[in-house]
């Protein structure tokens, strides 16, 4: 069913663009349109102070300039791959004009530019030299013909800001929560919660709590502290209201509800004590509470503090006083009703509650509040600045110069920070659970591990370690939003999510105004600028968090549809992204609403709108009230939606296993990590990449079965893997276990050969004091001309192509004041120097050598191999071709497995893999192995068995083979068949660890602990018990004494001492008891550390049992 | 990166069939017809030729050692 609209997905974007496009658009959108609303959305700061003129100072522009080489004077552009190599920060530099009014005496204003550090700039963004290159271009610039980019560099590492679920913006929740009784006395449970953020992203979180005593109270938090606002004193500061006004407004239809209705009519009356009746009475009583903590000037009366409390962190979405008070009123119904138990409270663990925090709009929200910060240090920077220079008039201009230079701070180090460890320095939070792991490495492992960067989506690091288990859960809410196979098992599973291949989340708050109109026009009654009046049958109406009228409930359902006509034609201005929630007064206990959406960062994804046969962008809110088929079949007559595909609802990754839907789950997601660890193809332009460390096999293949994934996002590029013919049989018994026989003759020619790229550095020994270094790379004698160290080149480095094994030279470093060479050893596996760099970190001394190293990895015993089915294996011996089994055409199998990997773990997915690969093979074409391609009535088994038939095999994809060893006919035919393998990235020689004597620890001489540092492995407790259980006493003294702290102590055979014992030309002697009665005794040396403690701490340890009285 | 000379399974060479191959497709030859005329019969010869993936082209967009010969 092909759609006839124009309003197809055809034209869109590059698929492999569009996986990418969350990070860069979303930056572009903060650099386009976030930044530049800055100045009229930021609060001004006040310098107030006596001795000081008064001032007021804000931001008047922000501009951001473009990666510029700045030690250059040519300024040439400065590009990614420049500061990848040279271990730089890609960034912009990022200038503001800041503006001071002084409203004291002669009233001036004065404007001035200031550099404000530089701002890293994401790749292939609008502010990247890598935008709009073509592929040739971009090769030119050392990047990946098809580099996307989405991340940033930061000290050469590639950074990549991560996606967050947050609370979904603009809808009043529900909530029953046991943590907010610890909110103070009385509090209950019970709360609304919604989640309000301005035009600029920034984000604040309002709960209206219920009390016992039937009250209610809004909270608000400023710099992370929590402040209640008794809600009748909030509705007065809001709008000015009568008491009946108040009544009317919440209890509206329903004054037979007497829940209700008692509580506002006892919640209004006793607000009466206070005395507050007018608006200008509850702001300023709002503002003396406040004015502090705002951080506001004497000028501002204490309404006006009130008034900017209440613009700042009260519904901050919602300009308008009147509608916050309506929204108020909206949120109060809700808890009233919850807390009466006719509303039911809200899951805030499905999608549906659910929004992403784009890395942009982080950048935004903290850029922001990093300005106003400034503006705060420059004005109290101007008293301090006052104090030290008394004679200077803080009124001129050059003053202000001085002090932005002086006590203004770097905002590009501050997000440079914030990149390079992931921790959040912020003084409110930006309404965020969390402050650490905002940022991860942009690891190029491989390309699947890459792009699952770009495509992940973390709940919080809260839910970590939280025992509660729901959050993990899997709800049919997340369908077609997120993956329910790309998980990883374990601390972080159904935590860390990616987005489904169909999910493209909104950037645009998109334009709404006509919507109000067309909602008029199908029969809602608008509210205009009147106060909410609840009427009765009527639902509230709510767009993007403001209630713009009332809708009869009969009404509802035509309503949503005629919109969604609307909107997927595209006429009468009706966004395309809106998303019409209507919760159906139909539903018990639910609080019937027509709820509406059109603003950033929200789950959307297309699907096909049956009646209009085109498609429709919907939403996870809107999603659950709709219904939807995943096939054909499914269709009802209550169907209005068509998935586009049903792999719709996998992942990139997920989406790459052959005939996944013939694999039990767990070996999917099983498939989805190890996909990720897979030594591949990652990157072409290896001269230019300086990773820590980096993978490559050496005649990687396209898999013979694939799924439409594999193309359409680019994985042929970069492949990741061998088609690997394998039997399925028990053979020499070293196959058990998950273990996998690897031909010898298959090793012989190449299969599975990789590399390790390892990357070093030898740096001149004063780091801090570069430039003044005297040291630099020379081999070459200054008397004689001769080379100081023969294998190196003269310039003091190894050549490329050069072996190094441990112990080599790696640098010969010349000191130029003493005159003496001092070689650098290298230490570790052998390897060859691929080439080497000299780094001068943006300054024109050479003072780093970074040696590319590579490591020839064959396949050895113990490295890890996997199918593309969680069937993962270690390789237990290279056995000979001469003694493999063997089929009639000759061919000997690359590998064998066991057949006991199946029946348990139902891998079906791998058979048919086997065999359809087998048949593409014959038949020279690719299978296509895309999911639910198949059915029980066209059966995929019956389809590829034909073609094995047809090739003259049986159809089954067994083959008769025959004994490697005695050259006879084995008894059962063996399933045989082409299978794509990965090697894992597991391998022994980084892993094995082995001692005889080594470095120990210096206080307690006992071998020491890691690999790195060539020390033992732990001997344990359970060990221990294990050996005294076997009563071989000798073996226990063995590992526990003899190769660990032996010593030898003199010690008093009178008083047991083994710390004090002295020593004079009669010999030796205690220097407690004056015995000479001294001898050598063998004792563990923590023993002995332990007696000197103790000593220290003036108690004496007897090593004696018949110590004389 | 560039066809691995032996047949991986069977060890027949099969690094002097990649250009034939190639060219025999570039001429609308149907891949099965190719893998024929050129003596790939066991399914593991024809599976070098066919999923190999020449990324030598690829790589040497970054050939560093380009500007020497000039």
């Amino acid at each position: 069913m092909a759609p006839m609209s124009a309003n197809t997905l055809d034209d869109g974007p590059d698929p492999m663009k569009a996986l990418f496009s969350n990070h860069v658009d979303s930056f572009n959108h903060f650099t386009e349109h976030l930044m530049p609303i800055f100045p009229q959305m930021m609060e001004k700061v006040d310098v107030d102070h006596e001795s000081l003129p008064y001032m007021r100072l804000s931001i008047s522009d922000i501009s951001l300039g473009y990666p510029t080489r700045m030690w250059d004077d040519d300024k040439d552009p400065l590009f990614p791959s420049e500061c990848r190599e040279a271990r730089l920060t890609y960034g912009a530099p990022l200038r503001i004009k800041v503006l001071r009014e002084i409203l004291d005496g002669d009233s001036r204003v004065d404007e001035i530019d200031f550099n404000v550090g530089e701002l890293p700039v994401m790749t292939c963004s609008d502010h990247c030299h890598l935008n709009g290159l073509t592929p040739d271009q971009l090769i030119a610039q050392h990047e990946e013909r098809r580099e996307q980019g989405g991340f940033f560099i930061v000290n050469g590492n590639e950074k990549c800001l991560r996606m967050f679920v947050v609370n979904r913006r603009h809808y009043p929740f529900a909530v029953h929560r046991s943590a907010f009784q610890k909110r103070g006395r009385d509090y209950t449970p019970y709360g609304v919660m919604i989640r309000c953020v301005m035009p600029d992203e920034t984000s604040t979180t309002n709960v209206l709590h219920y009390l016992t005593d039937g009250s209610s109270r809004f909270r608000i938090i400023l710099d992370k502290q929590e402040y209640f606002i008794p809600l009748v004193l909030l509705m007065r500061a809001l709008v000015p209201v009568t008491d009946q006004e108040i009544y009317d407004a919440v209890v509206g239809p329903d004054p037979e509800n007497t829940f209700l209705s008692e509580r506002i009519l006892k919640m209004v009356t006793n607000s009466h004590g206070n005395k507050i009746f007018t608006q200008e009475q509850a702001l300023a009583f709002i503002g003396s509470k406040f004015r502090v903590v705002m951080r506001l000037g004497s000028r501002h009366t204490d309404a006006d503090v009130g008034r900017k409390l209440i613009n700042q962190f009260v519904l901050i979405h919602l300009n308008s006083y009147r509608d916050k008070f309506n929204l108020l009123v909206q949120m109060v119904r809700k808890l009233y009703g919850l807390a009466q138990g006719t509303v039911m409270p809200d899951s805030m663990d499905t999608s549906m509650a659910h929004e992403l925090l784009m890395p942009g709009n982080l950048v935004a929200m903290f850029v922001k509040e990093q300005l106003t910060e400034w503006l705060h240090a420059v004005s109290r920077g101007m008293l301090i600045h006052s104090q030290r220079h008394a004679s200077v008039d803080m009124a001129s201009v050059q003053a202000l110069r001085d002090v932005g230079r002086r006590h203004g701070f770097d905002i590009g180090q501050k997000l440079q920070f914030l990149l390079a460890t992931g921790n959040l320095v912020s003084r409110s939070g930006l309404d965020l659970l969390q402050v650490a792991g905002l940022s991860i490495v942009a690891e190029k492992l491989n390309y699947q591990r890459y792009l699952s960067h770009f495509r992940g989506v973390h709940r919080g690091s809260f839910f970590v370690d939280s025992k509660d288990v729901t959050v993990r859960r899997l709800l049919p809410e997340s369908w077609g939003f997120l993956c329910p196979i790309h998980t990883p098992d374990g601390p972080s599973c159904g935590l860390a999510c990616h987005l489904a291949q169909g999910c493209i989340p909104t950037l645009v708050n998109e334009d709404t105004s006509a919507v109000p109109d067309v909602l008029v026009s199908l029969g809602m009654v608008p509210l205009g600028d009147r106060l909410i009046l609840p009427v009765e049958s009527h639902c509230p109406v709510l767009l993007d968090g403001a209630v713009i009228g009332h809708l009869a409930h009969n009404l509802l359902p035509r309503v949503v549809s005629t919109l969604r006509v609307m909107k997927v034609r595209g006429e009468a201005n009706i966004p395309p992204h809106l998303e019409i929630g209507a919760v159906d007064p139909a539903l018990p206990r639910q609080m019937a609403m027509l709820a509406m959406f059109s603003g950033r960062a929200r789950y959307s994804r297309p699907v096909l709108n049956l009646g209009l046969n085109a498609y429709e962008f919907i939403g996870s809110f809107e999603q659950v009230f709709m219904n939807i088929a995943v096939t054909p079949d499914d269709i009802r007559a209550d169907t209005t939606h068509m998935e586009i595909t049903p792999t719709e609802m996998l992942d990139v990754i997920a989406a790459l296993t052959p005939y996944s839907d013939y694999n039990q789950s767990p070996r999917c997601m099983y498939q989805c990590v190890m996909g990720k660890q897979t030594m591949a193809t990652p990157v072409h332009s290896f001269p230019y990449r300086t990773d820590n460390k980096m993978y490559r096999i050496q005649s990687p293949q396209l898999p013979v079965v694939e799924t439409d994934a594999q193309g359409r996002y680019g994985f042929n590029e970069y492949p990741h893997g061998t088609n690997a013919v394998v039997a399925v049989l028990s053979y020499t018994g070293y196959d058990m276990e998950d273990a996998m026989i690897i031909n010898q003759g298959a090793w012989d020619r190449g299969m599975f050969a990789g590399t390790v790229y390892v990357t070093k550095d030898v740096t001149l020994v004063d780091k801090r004091a570069r430039s003044a270094s005297t040291q630099r790379f020379s081999n070459v004698v200054p008397d004689t001309g001769a080379k100081f160290c023969s294998t190196l080149d003269v310039d003091g480095l190894a050549m490329p192509g050069q072996r190094l094994v441990s112990g080599d030279a790696m640098a010969c470093i010349f000191d130029t004041i003493t005159g003496e060479f001092h070689l650098k050893k290298y230490k570790g596996e052998d390897a060859i120097v691929e080439d080497v760099r000299l780094l001068g970190h943006g300054t024109k001394d050479l003072v780093t050598a970074r040696y590319k190293l590579r490591h020839i990895r064959r396949p050895t015993i113990g490295d890890k191999f996997s199918s593309r089915h969680g069937q993962k294996g270690v390789l237990s011996v290279l056995w000979p071709h001469t003694d493999f089994p063997f089929t009639e055409s000759g061919i000997v199998p690359d590998c064998l497995i066991n057949p006991h990997a199946f029946p348990s773990r139902m891998t079906i997915g791998m058979l048919m893999e086997s065999i359809a690969g087998k048949s593409s093979c014959l038949h020279a074409v690719k299978h296509d192995a895309t999911p639910f391609k198949y059915d029980e009535v066209n059966r995929a088994s019956e389809a590829i068995g034909e073609e094995l038939r047809a090739a003259g095999y049986s159809h089954y994809g067994t083959e008769t083979m025959y004994s490697g060893v005695y050259g006879t006919q084995l008894v059962a035919d063996i399933f045989i068949g082409v299978v794509y393998y990965q090697r894992l990235r597991h391998m022994v020689s980084d892993k094995y660890q082995v001692r005889a004597t080594g470095p120990v620890n210096q206080i307690t001489r006992q071998p020491i602990k890691g690999r790195k540092a060539g020390g033992g492995i732990r001997f344990g407790e359970m060990e221990r018990d294990s050996l005294i259980s076997h009563g071989v006493a000798y073996m226990l003294q063995d590992r526990t004494f003899m190769s660990s702290d032996y010593s030898e102590h003199r010690i008093c055979q009178d008083c047991g001492n083994v710390v004090a014992i002295g020593n004079e030309a009669a010999g030796h002697y205690c220097r407690l008891c004056r015995s000479r009665s001294i001898r050598w005794v063998s004792l563990p040396y923590i023993l002995v550390y332990l007696a000197h403690e103790l000593a220290g701490m003036n108690v004496q340890m007897s090593l004696l049992e018949h110590v004389r009285e | 990166m560039i066809i691995p000379v032996r047949c991986f399974t069977c060890g027949k060479v099969i690094a002097n069939l990649w250009e034939p191959y190639q060219r025999l497709l570039a001429e609308n030859v149907s891949a099965a017809e190719a893998l024929d005329q050129l003596g790939c019969n066991r399914y593991c010869c024809r599976r070098m030729l066919l999923t190999h993936v020449d990324l030598i082209d690829n790589l040497l967009a970054y050939n560093i050692h380009a500007h020497v010969e000039q």
